[in-house]
């Protein structure tokens, strides 16, 4: 099963989440924050993370370079509240595998979930 | 006879010669001739200081010499001092145009006259001669000569005053003057007053010759008051250009005034969009993300299976509202921070706003609207991204035809121009001698007051039943963001007009 970790300072927007991952047969994980994050990453080895941007304390960014630190396999997702290409392009620059805006549609998140997971079957 | 008369009546004549004197000098001292153009200006104080000190000395010493007692000495010294004068104002008359005598001409000459005197026989006597022949005679012949080289000199400047007589009189007057008071002395003991004297002169013409020297001295005070006339004239034409500099500063202030105002509107209108701007960003984000959670819940509802379909409906309207809202937010984001790829290009304008007339013929009824194009051929094409500038073309034309409900006429008119002093604000982002691409858009609709015009370009205002409030909100954005201008005007009932001014960047600038 694949495991997915969603980062997001919303707790209202992770339930959400882990509830359609869980339905569509992923085993979802939750963090509250990039701290938590980056614990998870290490204890848990998620094959993707959907990562929120504007979080307080560490950012979505800065959660962003530590993870790929630590694990330079786990497909990362950006997920942001405000479309900004300035800010997509870092991401991507800094190893992110896509960025989507809120609120999103759950089908197009589960095709680019599929996609990526394709690169760990 | 004649004689006679005269002679009995020669203290009315002293009276009619000193009170010309003291008209002269009077006169001129209260001139109005402080910054004069005209340097007779500068010397004319010396003319004063004669014509004051000369005044009651001349009288005294006539008086005495009516009661034939010769040389009152106070009378004489003044008289003597007087001239000393007039000699200088000749000297310097004449200085003007020939600089031929210089300034230690009277001191010398003074030195002399005074040590020839002593030497003599009677001082007194011999002083009132000496003075005559070297310091009354000169004084006269270079006051006379003055006069007439100044307006020889100045004949441009003075010719339309029309003071030529004036100035030839006085030039004559005190020509013969000069003779009948530097020439015809008191009778000497040596030549030539002992030939031409007031006795001989008296003999001969039978006329005394004070008589002759009143009617010099009135003819100078007539003409010299005449002269007057150019300090009046150059003080009214100051004062006419003053007149006409202070009421164009007048007009410039107004102007600086006007421009202000239209600058703080401008500025003010700037500051709270961007703060608007701000706030929408910030309001987007808290908005986007309980937004998500419940589109998000919907979309699970919608692909449960095990839903009934009424369930489903309603999560269908949920999403769909959803949608709505994203595209609101999406719409006041577009105006902070632009959210799509913006692509610069140099961009026909005329074929945009072409394109833009046809699209609005698929959104609305336009066959009652006459749409008037006025585009001018070879434009110059400004940076800008295409689907922004058309989505402001857009958003204009909709109101404008929506503004004539059922008839008018809309008028699309484009030009090129170059940013002037004159039509330059403080708050333009164009700099001078800038070219700018100019779009009027104008309407013959119902107009907005002035309320109105003063919140269009807010978010959420809206005239309409159904409309977001954006449409210009967004427009103001776009243009700001490509670094034009977006300016209406506006009159209830007769309709209003839209300018867009974009700046013509040079490609490798704008990138």
């Amino acid at each position: 099963m694949k495991k997915i970790l969603v980062v997001d300072d919303e707790e209202a927007i992770c339930n959400m989440l882990k509830k359609f991952l869980t339905q569509k047969g992923y085993e979802a994980i939750i963090a509250l924050s990039g701290e938590e994050a980056i614990g998870k990453v290490k204890e848990e080895k998620p094959h993707i993370v959907l990562l929120d941007i504007r979080m307080p304390k560490m950012d979505g960014i800065e959660t962003l370079k530590k993870i790929r630190e630590l694990d330079k396999e786990v497909g990362i997702v950006m997920i942001t509240a405000v479309k900004d290409d300035d800010v997509g392009r870092k991401c991507l620059q800094l190893g992110a595998y896509d960025y989507i805006t809120k609120p999103l549609s759950l089908d197009y998140l589960e095709g680019v979930l599929l996609v990526k997971l394709l690169d760990f079957s | 006879m004649f004689t006679e008369f005269f002679i009995k009546n020669l203290d009315i004549v002293f009276l009619i010669y000193g009170l010309a004197f003291v008209v002269t000098g009077v006169a001129i001292w209260v001139l109005p001739k402080k910054e004069s153009e005209f340097r007779l200006a500068d010397v004319l104080w010396l003319f004063v200081a004669y014509a004051l000190i000369h005044a009651p000395a001349d009288f005294f010493s006539m008086h005495s010499i009516m009661k034939e007692e010769t040389g009152h000495i106070p009378g004489q010294i003044l008289t003597s001092i007087s001239y000393l004068f007039l000699f200088e104002f000749g000297r310097r008359l004449v200085g003007f145009t020939k600089k031929i005598l210089l300034w230690w001409f009277l001191p010398i000459i003074a030195i002399g006259v005074v040590i020839s005197s002593i030497l003599s026989y009677d001082f007194w006597t011999s002083l009132n001669i000496l003075v005559g022949y070297f310091i009354r005679f000169p004084a006269g012949l270079m006051a006379g000569v003055g006069f007439f080289l100044y307006y020889k000199t100045q004949k441009e400047k003075l010719k339309p005053l029309k003071v030529k007589k004036y100035f030839y009189a006085v030039s004559a007057s005190l020509l013969a003057w000069s003779f009948f008071c530097g020439i015809v002395r008191a009778k000497g003991a040596f030549f030539p007053a002992n030939w031409i004297n007031t006795d001989s002169f008296l003999l001969t013409a039978r006329v005394p010759v004070q008589i002759f020297r009143t009617i010099c001295a009135v003819i100078t005070a007539w003409g010299i008051c005449g002269t007057f006339r150019i300090f009046n004239e150059e003080g009214i034409k100051k004062l006419q250009t003053e007149v006409v500099e202070r009421k164009r500063a007048e007009e410039e202030l107004k102007n600086t005034y006007n421009e202000l105002r239209g600058t703080q509107a401008l500025l003010v209108q700037s500051a709270k969009m961007n703060s608007v701007g701000q706030l929408a960003a910030g309001v987007a984000h808290e908005i986007n993300n309980p937004l998500f959670v419940i589109s998000g819940e919907a979309e699970m509802l919608l692909k449960d299976a095990k839903k009934d379909r009424e369930t489903k409906e309603a999560s269908r309207v949920i999403l769909e509202q959803c949608g709505r809202a994203k595209g609101i937010i999406d719409r006041l984001l577009g105006f902070s921070r632009p959210g799509r790829e913006v692509k610069r290009q140099p961009l026909d304008i005329n074929k945009v706003i072409e394109e833009s007339i046809s699209l609005l013929s698929y959104q609305v009824k336009i066959d009652e609207i006459k749409i008037i194009k006025e585009l001018t051929v070879n434009l110059p094409k400004p940076l800008c991204d295409k689907s922004q500038i058309q989505e402001v073309f857009l958003n204009i034309m909709l109101n404008a035809v929506e503004a004539m409900e059922k008839e008018g006429e809309l008028t699309v008119k484009t030009y090129s121009e170059k940013i002037t002093e004159n039509g330059r604000r403080k708050i333009d982002k164009f700099k001078l001698g800038d070219k700018i691409v100019v779009i009027e858009i104008k309407d013959t609709g119902k107009g907005m007051d002035e309320e109105t015009l003063k919140k269009i370009f807010n978010p959420f205002f809206t005239t309409k039943e159904e409309g977001t409030g954006l449409g210009l909100y967004v427009s103001y954005g776009i243009i700001e963001s490509q670094g034009g201008l977006i300016e209406v005007q506006s009159k209830l009932g007769e309709g209003s007009t839209f300018i867009i001014k974009l700046a013509i960047v040079k490609e490798e600038e704008g990138q």
